[in-house]
This record gives C-alpha cells, structure tokens and sequence, in this order.
C-alpha cells in the first residue's frame, strides 16, 4: 500500500523524542464516506474524504494528543511540538504516571475481505440500485413514507511508532438500512431492515436492495396491525440480534478496562463465576457470519497491535478484559488490540471489535419447547446498557410461544429489559444457529465505533416492557 | 493552529469555487466552510487524564443542476481540491433524480448575535481547564464511596463558518465557548450503582458554578449505590427530570414538528396545527437569538437563512411547523431558518437536509420544585430515560434511569429496575405542573420540570 508518505511521519519521530518524549506515535488516516438516501422520492447525497493525523507523545508519564488535518511536514513538526506542550502541561498534575505493556513490534500490512472494490461499481449504478429498490412498496397498500440509505466507508490508516511499529491497512464497509412507514385506520407503525459487513460490492449480490426493501415493507405492513405486548417477566427467545447487543452492550461494556478501572460490574471478578457455565462470549478482531465477515473486522488496533481473539467470559467464568496498552500495563494483563479511534481526531479509547455469545446445541424446535409459554423477540432497534449491566433493547417484532410451538400472534416494539449477567444466569437454552448482523449499529462510547455482534439463538427469563 | 486560514481567505476561496462550479453549468452553488478547534482537558478515574488539541478545516459544496442536486466535501483549503470536490458534487447531481422544489436561498439579513464569542472563553488557559477539572473531581475523591470518571472533559471549543451561494448569500459566524460532559460511575464494594452524567455548556466560564457541579454528580453517583429494586409502585404519576424532559419529550415534539416529516405524513402532529395539542400552560418556543441559551444560539442557520423566534405551541395550540428551504419551497411556506447539517461531528460533512430547533424554550410555570412535589401521594422522578419511542405516534417505553420514589410530596427512595411507558400525545395533556426554574438540557434546550399523569409505571421484580 502506498497511500501515504510514511518517511513523513519517521521524521516526525525523531523531532518527538529530540522534544523529549518518551513515546512518539503517530496515525494517519484517509477515511472516504459515501452515503446515499433516497426518501420518498428525494435523493440526500454525501460524498468525500477525510484526511488527517493525530500525534499522541508520552512526556513522563503523561499523554498529549495534537490532531490536524494538514498532512505535510511542517505541520506534522507542528503537531508534535504540540502533543509534547499538551503531556508536559498534565504531566504535574497526574496522580500516577501512565506505562504501556510490552507489546509485539510489528511490520505489517492488511486488507480487509472484498471480492470487488467498492468503487468499481459507479455513483450512478448505486443511485440506481436505490431508486429501484423502492419500487417493490408499490405493492404495499398502507405503507405511506420509505426510506433507504446505503452508507459506504472506504478507511486506509498508517500506524508508526519510535518503538519501531509501521502498519497500514485498508478497511471497506458497505451498509443498508431500509424503513418503511404503514398507516391503517389511523395507526402507524414502522418496519426496519439492516444489514452492514466488512466487504466489497458482492454485498449487493448478498443483500439485494429490493429484497430487503420487501422485508421493511412487509413489517411495516404487518406491525400496524399488531398491538403492543403485555408487560410483565417472561420466558423469551432472542434472536441473533438480540443476543448480539446482550453481548456488546450489555456484558461487553463492562469488561472494558477502562471501564472496569472506573468500577464497573466486571472489576474484580476475573476467575470468578459470573453466569450459566454453558455461557462463553468472545471479542474478536474477525468474525465468519454465515456468508460474510463481521463489520468490526480490525487486524491491527490504533495503537499498532495485533488484534487477538478474546474471551471475556468461558464457560461462565469471568476470564479477560479488554484493553489498550495503558489499561494493560495497570492491570498487569496482555494487550488484547482494543484501542480504537473512529478519526484522526480521537484519541484510541478500549472498545470492541466483533463481540458474541458462541452457539449451544439446541435446534429451534427444542427451544420453543423448552420456552412452553413466552415470545420470541426479533429484529434489534436500539439497545443502553448501564455501567451495573442494566440494560435494555427494543426490538421491532415479537411473536407469541404457545404450548412449545411459534404462533402467528404478533406485538409490536416490545422493549426488554433486565440485568445482563442475571439474565445469562437464567438460560433456559443456547441455540446451534449461530449469525451475525448487528447493521446499521455503530456503538457510541464517546466517539462511534463500527462493531458488529451476533450469536445463537438464546432462550432466557427477562422483563419485557411493551407499552400497554 | 495549523489549520487556521482568514476569514478573508475563506470567502475568496468560496467564491472562487462558486464561480467554477457555474462555468461548469451548474445551475446553483453553494460552498459551506468549517473550521473548528478545541482544546481539552480530560479526567480518567479521580485523576487528570491527558490534554488534547484537535483541529480541522472543511469545505463542502452542494450543486443544483437542472431539479437534481449533488453534494461533496474535503478538508483541505486549496483552490485545486476544492475544484475537484465540486467536479464531485457535479457528478452526483448529473445522476441524482429529479427533485422539484430544490432551491438555495436568497440573502436575508441577519443580525450578528452577540455574545457567542467572548474573550472570557478565548483567553482561557489549559492551566485553568485543569484547576477547574480539579475543583469538579474534589467531591468524588472526599465522597464516602468510591465515585470514578470516564471520558469525561471540560473543552474549550473556537469555530467558525461561512455560508457563500450563487444567489448572492455571504455569511461569516465565529463562536466560542466552554463546555464540561462527566460520566460517573459510583462503586461500594460489591455493589455497583447506575453511571450519572451531566453537562454544561456555556459562553461565561464564570457562569458555571463548578463545585457545585462536582458536588450533585458525586451526591447523584452516591444516591445510586443505595437504589432498590420496588416489587410494586401503585402510582401513574412521573415528574420528569431535565434530561428526560430532551428524550422522549424533546425529540418526539421535534420530530413532529419538523416540516419534512410533515409533508412525508411522518408526523403525529401533520394534522394539527391550530389544534389543542398540550395542556393551555405549556408553550413553546425556538429561540435561537438570545446568546444565554447555549449552544443553540446563531445568527443564521446551514443554508445562510437569518434565524428567529418562532411560536411552535402557544397556550397548547400547535402554532408552526419549522421549515428549512426544499420544504418550504414544496409546501408554500418561508424557511423558519432552522436547516441543520449534521447533529454530530464535523458540520461540513453533511448536507443541509436536516430539520431541528435552533433553541427550544419551554415556558415555566408557577411552582418551585418542592411546590410541584408537593400533592403527590405516591409517584417516581427520574433522570434519563433509557429506552424505544416511535415518533410517527409517540408511543415510548423503556427504563426510567436515576429514578426517586415519592412519598407524600419527598424524595424518599432511590429506584430500579423500574419501567415506565406512555404516549407523547397524551402526556401533553396530561401535564398537571410545572416548575417555574427552567435549566438546559443537552446543551440547547430550555426546561421546566413537568408533573405528569396517566403513565403506566412497572417494576422489574
């Protein structure tokens, strides 16, 4: 790859430590976004790139971050001049001085799974596919308003170090969200489809856009009929969404180390049994979905490390954290490669990559009879979760159990919510249907991170909150 | 700064740009400018954690060719970038379908808002970011449980930007100001309360009473160590905290309001105006000229439309929808002045398609906190709602976060694990109080906290 001047950013180094910095570190970026919605007829379009560098410095034990969008040398001396002023001005007031765990110095390139480019498939071609997916609501007598949008992230980035790191890579992404909005009789309801991966153009062959414009219409259409659900604790079956953000936001969360150090559930507890042993929730840096790779896909983190499959829980017991080098180094654990910044402006914070519940062995059936009486939720909407593991998810769609069997009974935007390890330690049953898509979700811990989520099927006990 | 070009410079460099794009033949150009730099300071447990200084510049141009439009954007400040983004916007415009209505504006005048940029806030030193980050972490080191920071930060923020388009628009705005956001996590032993976050947005630092600020998130962080989870709570009656009365009231009345999801038949209110729509004491109003309401406050708005006041409920009654140029255009209206580029990151980035309030006010009303307490037998407040709300019918439901159970008109106990849910249109007219103290939500919006009837609250055990 040859999308940046790295000699650069080596000259850089070298004026950081003649300033007096310990640790020098600089990250480039090229990010090109292309994001085109068409609702109800009228096309909003944005197209073009971002590029810029970040210099962070370890001045005596104190970090200083100066971030510009001018990329020629005199800023980059600029840069550096300033991320030593900015760890200098901390560095008095710190109550302990930050030291980074040892990590594999790496030369290395990557990049992420295509089979063709994104861009060699036209703005137009794209525009086209978009404006013709929507001619399938047509069909569709009470969907009033639709809306699709298809996101495209194209995000070369160069990491060096003074301890001798030199990575690159190139990462594509293409996402698709599809609304549609019904009204019957004076009631509205919404149907919502979305799909995101780290891939190329086959994405269109994956998810064709009239397909999963069909699908939101056709959700629109039954949802308006639906009512709310009952609220109250019930058996519930969660589908790979669902299970998907139960183990990002609601468990994920918790065991980021920066987190952890600020208090939360997880500090303390590593060895510890913390839910049903038959539990064992991984993030990883890539992710096989059944067609496709996970959209957290991330080889190298932000701070140059070689990103490692992590399992935060195993079989039930508490078993890592996630971490940056800092966090690493307090706690005395590895590196895991979960230091990520969304643009050359942010500084790399622990966050996660791909982060899922691994499948059990139980087929569908077994699960709707192990539920007898309950719902199975499907289709993530939105998902919070709390330091404690307080959480909840809306989901879209939510069909009754009954007797051991899925019935056609349907309830609109059911809401759940719960304790998150209380939750994984009343599992009725983990399903042998493992999947992947969190979407359109990015996560949103101070600056947006593209992660993906998934899992199986998973049978628990949980509060469902629906309205009524 | 590394990135700082005049003011001067940038207006040449738009117009420069807008004329390449007309010899080009398009119809209509607009060139928006961007330039933001901010300083901050960040804390990480009880401690200071590190300093940043971020900056960046960027352009973007939006292009009318025919009834398409196209729209690109970089962050460089050179003639021959921005002429190659302008091909790209060109090349979108030519393959975008056709959108009757589209139009830029014409030059409105606008008044310069004072006191958005103040000299309190430029001369403010990284020394004295981190003495006030201090001062905010003392009362969480001095508490009796363990209370911790995470990303949290006090920024000082400088930006600026233009507007310049072939109808004949310039327009040049430099702001400044101060601001703090603080994540809490508060821990005793074993046991782990619900986080707390507040913020503070403001053009006077001295505004900003800082110990106090430190003082009620670390005694919010503490409450929440003592939460219990209630089997049962027999009441329909929420008072609705600041931050609740953003989400879900805010943003469903902003959702109905704007004018997009009007003519899309999107909003729950599309058939409303001039009808009763809340209680005859709530009001409100989009502000955006008064440069005390926070970070809502500009003299024009992303398209170059000089902003206003304007009357969104009066005495109940639905009075205005809020329009930016394309809806105004397709529904026969004038802009409000009220088109949003983006609600997050850098402005330059997007489009002008969004639709939102400058500055909502929320009219008070005639109680004082204790006052509005003060008939409830049994009831709940909270602070944050954690949860879904749909904004075609206002229906919301989800976790009621920071919440106090109230008894015989005090706060008695702290809450969770309780869920609340409701509709937004009734709601409104079931409001049976407000206080007359109004404080910022989000940064930009202006509230009473409301009493309110007829929500069906339910607990998790």
């Amino acid at each position: 790859m040859d999308f940046y001047n790295q000699d650069l950013l080596v000259k850089g180094l070298d004026e950081g430590e003649k300033l007096g910095a310990d640790y020098v570190e600089f990250r480039y970026q090229d990010k090109y976004l292309a994001n085109f919605m068409y609702r109800d007829g009228e096309l909003i379009s944005t197209t073009g790139s971002r590029e810029g560098i970040c210099t962070r410095v370890l001045v005596d034990g104190s970090w200083g971050l100066a971030a510009t969008s001018k990329t020629d040398q005199e800023s980059i001396f600029k840069s550096v001049k300033n991320a030593v002023k900015m760890a200098q001005g901390s560095a008095s007031h710190k109550d302990s001085k930050i030291s980074l765990a040892e990590v594999d110095i790496i030369e290395d390139e990557a990049i992420s799974p295509r089979k063709i480019h994104l861009k060699d498939i036209s703005v137009e071609e794209k525009i086209q596919k978009l404006i013709d997916s929507t001619k399938v609501v047509k069909d569709y007598e009470f969907v009033k308003s639709y809306m699709i949008n298809y996101n495209e992230v194209i995000d070369k980035r160069m990491v060096v170090t003074n301890e001798g790191t030199r990575v690159e890579w190139e990462d594509m992404k293409p996402t698709v969200i599809a609304y549609c909005v019904a009204i019957e009789e004076g009631k509205m309801a919404s149907g919502y489809t979305s799909w995101s991966h780290t891939c190329g153009a086959e994405f269109f062959d994956l998810h064709p856009l009239s397909q999963i414009m069909d699908e939101s219409a056709d959700k629109a259409t039954r949802l308006v009929k639906a009512s709310l659900p009952p609220s109250g604790v019930a058996s519930l079956l969660l589908d790979h969404q669902l299970v998907g953000v139960l183990a990002h936001e609601a468990v994920g969360h918790t065991a980021e180390a920066d987190l952890v150090q600020a208090g939360s559930f997880t500090k303390g507890k590593l060895g510890q049994k913390v839910c049903d042993e038959r539990i064992s929730l991984v993030d990883s840096p890539t992710l096989k979905g059944s067609n496709w790779e996970g959209s957290g896909w991330l080889p190298f983190d932000d701070e140059g490390v070689k990103g490692k499959k992590t399992y935060i829980i195993k079989e039930g017991i508490m078993n890592s954290y996630m971490t940056n080098r800092a966090f690493a180094a307090e706690l005395g654990v590895e590196a895991t490669g979960n230091a990520r910044a969304y643009t050359f402006r942010d500084e790399p914070i622990v966050r996660m990559r791909n982060t899922y519940i691994e499948a059990g062995d139980m087929s569908l059936e077994e699960l709707y009879e192990a539920i007898g009486e309950g719902f199975f939720l499907c289709s993530l909407q939105n998902g919070q979760a709390d330091s404690s593991s307080e959480f909840m998810f809306g989901a879209v769609e939510c069909y009754a159990i009954k007797n051991g069997e899925l019935t056609e009974e349907l309830y609109q935007n059911p809401v759940l919510t719960g304790n998150a390890f209380e939750v994984l330690s009343n599992v009725i049953g983990i399903g042998n249907n493992f999947d992947t898509n969190l979407g359109a979700g990015f996560c949103g811990k101070e600056q947006p991170a593209k992660v993906d989520a998934g899992g199986p099927f998973l049978a628990v006990k949980a509060m469902l909150a629906g309205g009524n | 700064m590394t990135t700082e070009i005049s003011k001067e410079e940038m207006l040449s460099l738009s117009h420069k740009t807008v004329d390449y794009a007309l010899s080009k033949k398009a119809d209509a150009v607009e060139v928006f400018s961007f330039m933001n730099s901010l300083t901050q300071v960040m804390t990480e447990g009880q401690s200071i954690a590190n300093e940043r200084l971020k900056e960046e510049l960027g352009f973007s141009i939006r292009i009318i060719k025919g009834d398409s439009e196209g729209f690109s954007y970089c962050n460089k400040s050179d003639l021959e970038s921005l002429k190659a983004t302008a091909d790209d916007a060109l090349g979108i415009a030519s393959v975008a379908p056709s959108n009757p209505g589209l139009r830029l504006p014409k030059p409105s005048k606008y008044k310069q808002i004072s006191g958005i940029y103040t000299s309190s806030v430029a001369n403010l030193t990284i020394d004295e970011l981190i003495e006030d980050a201090k001062t905010i972490l003392t009362p969480m080191i001095e508490a009796t449980v363990d209370v911790r920071t995470n990303l949290s930060s006090l920024t000082k923020q400088e930006e600026w930007y233009g507007i310049v388009n072939s109808q004949g628009v310039e327009a040049f705005e430099k702001s400044n100001n101060y601001a703090g956001g603080f994540f809490v996590v508060p821990r005793e032993g074993e046991k782990v309360g619900s986080f707390v976050f507040d913020d503070f947005f403001t053009h006077d630092p001295k505004s900003v009473d800082l110990t106090k600020f430190g003082k009620e998130l670390t005694q919010r962080a503490v409450r929440n160590i003592s939460a219990i989870a209630p089997s049962k709570i027999e009441s329909d009656t929420v008072v609705f905290q600041k931050d609740s009365m953003f989400n879900p009231i805010g943003i469903v009345i902003f959702q109905a309001i704007a004018a997009h999801n009007v003519l899309q038949q999107r909003s729950m209110w599309k058939d409303k105006l001039a009808d009763t729509v809340a209680i005859q004491e709530f009001s409100m109003v989009d502000d955006s000229l008064n440069s005390d309401i926070g970070g809502g406050a500009r003299s024009f708005d992303d398209e170059g439309t000089a902003t206003k006041q304007t009357s969104i409920i009066k005495d109940g009654i639905l009075e205005n929808f809020l329009f930016d140029e394309l809806r105004a255009s397709k529904m026969n209206a004038t802009s409000t002045g009220n088109s949003w580029r983006s609600l997050g990151g850098p402005r330059f980035m997007n489009p002008p398609s969004n639709i939102f309030p400058n500055a909502p006010i929320i009219r008070g009303g005639d109680q004082t906190y204790e006052e509005l307490l003060e008939d409830i037998k049994t009831g709940i407040t909270f602070e944050y709602f954690s949860g879904s709300f749909r904004a075609e019918n206002g229906i919301f439901s989800g976790v009621a976060k920071g919440a106090q159970l109230i008894e015989n008109g005090e706060l008695t106990t702290p809450l969770v694990n309780v869920t609340i849910g409701g509709n937004i249109l009734g709601l409104l007219m079931n409001i049976t109080g407000m206080t007359k103290e109004l404080e910022c939500s989000n940064g930009f919006m202006r509230t009473p906290k409301i009493k309110v009837k007829g929500i069906n609250i339910s607990t998790q055990n």
